[in-house]
């Protein structure tokens, strides 16, 4: 039986919200959950849990840097996988997301066609698991 | 074309239906960036052009996405460079008016 692997997503982004649902929905081994902002996710984990993060780097207010650290302040969410998507990319950029602990970075834009198999791939890396 | 491809050029052409409407509102900022209001505009301009830089090339605009992105960078810069943003807003202007044109007639969808 195919493990279900539950993904948190956070993303401002109306658009981008939209696309990652359309790419990721047909997919029977990924749940996904979606939050417009991190204050959102903070409320979602409360009473949902995710195997892995997907999140915007930007995004006003509290942004994917500053919402990975208040969900690793919750013990539910401490080692929790993590997945930065951004546009930028620049080389130092990217550094100081897996400097976080990011365990991938997925670059802007995507390919919404193959998204679900790059989050299969990272969680794999992470895991040494398939979803 | 596939459902699923169906769907996706479904989803980019009510994208590109919208692009001119965004960059008219971004135009709108960059000629707010004088006065008492340029830093506010000059923030709003490039959070704007972030979010496009961001989705214009999910969607399969990549040549929007690459001009929003190198807009955002300048227009986080600060106030006072309305004209040296010009000719990048002339540029990202031809490149929504050429996304609007091909997302209308269909296109070649994103990947």
């Amino acid at each position: 039986m195919t493990r279900i692997l539950n993904i948190l997503y956070v993303d401002d982004d109306p658009d981008i919200r939209t696309i990652v649902e359309f790419a990721l929905e047909d997919e029977a081994d990924l749940n996904l959950s979606i939050c417009a902002s991190g204050q959102e996710a903070l409320r979602h984990v409360g009473s949902h849990h995710a195997d892995l993060l997907l999140l915007d780097v930007m995004m006003p207010g509290m942004d994917g840097p500053a919402t990975l650290a208040q969900l690793r302040s919750l013990p539910d969410y401490a080692r929790t996988p993590v997945v930065f998507i951004t546009a930028r990319v620049q080389p130092h950029e990217v550094d100081r997301l897996l400097a976080l602990g990011a365990a991938a970075v997925i670059a802007k834009p995507f390919d919404p066609l193959t998204l679900p198999d790059q989050i299969r791939s990272v969680w794999h890396e992470v895991t040494g698991a398939a979803p | 074309m596939s459902d699923r491809q169906a769907r996706l050029e479904a989803l980019r052409r009510q994208y590109a239906a919208e692009l001119a409407v965004r960059f008219a509102e971004m135009r709108r900022l960059q000629q707010s960036m004088e006065g008492d209001s340029a830093e506010d505009a000059g923030r709003q301009l490039s959070a704007w052009a972030h979010n496009l830089a961001g989705s214009a090339g999910v969607f399969g605009f990549e040549r929007v996405g690459s001009l929003a992105l190198e807009l955002s960078r300048c227009s986080a810069a600060g106030p006072g460079r309305v004209d040296s943003l010009e000719p990048l807003m002339t540029r990202l202007a031809e490149a929504v008016a050429e996304a609007v044109t091909e997302g209308g007639s269909g296109g070649t969808g994103a990947g």
